[in-house]
């Protein structure tokens, strides 16, 4: 494909992408190249506006084109339960049950020693501002069901004021596994079934 | 090729590997430290997504080079979830290993001490000293731990109710012969300690001396970056260290 640089170089772009190997990248390349080649034109311009207009909420992280996400901005929300989670498509499957209506934080990570993301990663700044809302009852730790979301939740408890109740989700969602990708009944039991984070 | 029997091993890290597999990097008996692919463990039905550290595992695979397949990952022990002291422990534990072995070097002895640690966290006041010896085990199977019975100067034994010092990479010294620069004073009792099985808990007044003098011994070997899992563990201590004191 040496004299056509310009779809090698689609190409690779989309392998990039999650869920898109070698063979899909260049099925999809074909595909907008040959027969829907009206769509180019449309996507580049879809791709720009969202670079240039999506970026975080100033209260949750969440994505959004306001300076205040939807989530936020929502009249019937909850504000006495704040759930915490590690990504705004975590907030997208929580959201997405239809069993919450409380506040979210969206920390934009875990922490991983490991990795070396310790706590300067997660905006705990802005966490302690939230935390301190007059009204807040309930904090609900949804972090991923791994050792490290696991200890988020642990070592972020610690920020809760006294007399406001901890909770972490557990049941159903399996051990080790993302959030993101558990189904949306299990998600929601999961939220219901929450327990009570006894640190 | 698949392996016979497979190996008794626990996970130190796991890593995203495309779009839904990981890397998981083991501390096995016989093979050391061992990074295996495990394609799909990212879904959460698949049966690897349970792999996690801090549970023994028995494991086998399948293949050689960088990075063979694992073929399954069978729990040995019942889980009990971790409370944030033994969480963040656990990821000491495992980055220090992480940043002081290489794939393919077994310590089958160590091995044996790392579950040893693992299993004295079910009594949570005896952690503290559960990781000194683990890292003083860690130095010795690495080759790194320093004479602690002998005056490195005139070769006098460890006499209890002294003051000893040390001196990082060098050894330990009677009060006689304490090295004019960059020595640090320990009292003989904890040194003894260190030398000993290590198999109870030292006597409360030495813990910081111990704590101090293991991590200036694996400083040395870990170079300048820190091990961010101890500055986790840190700020947890300080922040209930102060907690418990108002
Ligand atoms: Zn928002
Ligand atoms: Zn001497």
């Amino acid at each position: 494909m040496a004299d056509v640089p310009s779809m090698e170089a689609l190409e690779a772009l989309l392998r990039r992408l999650p869920g898109i190997g070698p063979r899909s990248a260049q099925r999809i390349c074909y595909d907008l190249l040959v027969r829907k080649r009206s769509l180019l034109p449309q996507l580049a311009a879809a791709f720009e506006r969202a670079h240039a207009t999506v970026r975080f909420c100033e209260r949750c992280n969440n994505l959004s084109e306001a300076p205040l996400c939807g989530v936020c901005l929502g009249a019937h929300r909850d504000h006495s339960q704040l759930c915490i989670v590690e990504s705004p498509a975590d907030l997208r499957a929580i959201e997405d049950t239809g069993v919450f209506s409380g506040d979210f934080f969206v920390l934009m990570g875990h922490l991983s020693p490991l990795d070396g993301i310790g706590p300067e990663a997660l905006h705990l700044d802005r966490l302690s501002e939230r935390l301190a809302e007059a009204g807040l009852q309930e904090v609900i730790f949804a972090t991923n069901p791994t050792l490290e979301g696991e200890a988020t939740a642990q070592f972020l408890a610690d920020l809760v004021p006294a007399g406001i109740t901890i909770s972490r989700i557990a049941h159903g969602v399996p051990v080790g596994g993302e959030l993101e990708y558990v189904d949306r009944g299990t998600l929601g039991r999961a939220l219901h079934g929450r327990r009570l984070l006894d640190e | 090729m698949t392996t016979e029997s497979g190996d008794r091993a626990w996970v130190l890290h796991r890593y995203a590997y495309g779009d839904s597999s990981l890397v998981v990097e083991f501390f096995s008996r016989k093979q050391g430290r061992l990074g295996l692919l495990a394609k799909g463990a990212r879904r959460p039905r698949s049966p690897l997504a349970r792999i996690e550290a801090g549970r023994p595992l028995w494991i086998r695979w399948q293949g050689k080079g960088d990075l063979p397949l694992l073929v399954q990952a069978e729990e040995l022990a019942a889980v009990h979830p971790l409370n944030t002291l033994q969480n963040l422990s656990l990821f000491y534990m495992n980055e220090l290993l992480l940043r002081l072995t290489q794939r393919a070097d077994p310590f089958p002895e160590f091995f044996d001490q790392y579950e040893t640690t693992i299993e004295g966290f079910n009594d949570v006041a005896a952690i503290a000293w559960n990781l000194r010896r683990y890292e003083r085990h860690l130095l010795e199977a690495l080759g790194w731990a320093a004479d602690l019975s002998h005056c490195g100067q005139c070769g006098i034994t460890l006499t209890p109710d002294t003051k000893w010092s040390y001196l990082t990479q060098t050894g330990v010294f009677c009060p006689r012969h304490t090295p004019e620069q960059g020595s640090v004073s320990i009292p003989a009792e904890a040194l003894q300690w260190l030398d000993g099985p290590m198999n109870s808990a030292p006597a409360s007044g030495y813990n910081a001396h111990l704590r101090n003098y293991l991590e200036r011994e694996l400083q040395v070997h870990l170079g300048s970056k820190a091990l961010e899992s101890r500055r986790l563990l840190a700020a947890y201590l300080q922040r209930h260290k102060r907690s418990a004191s108002t």
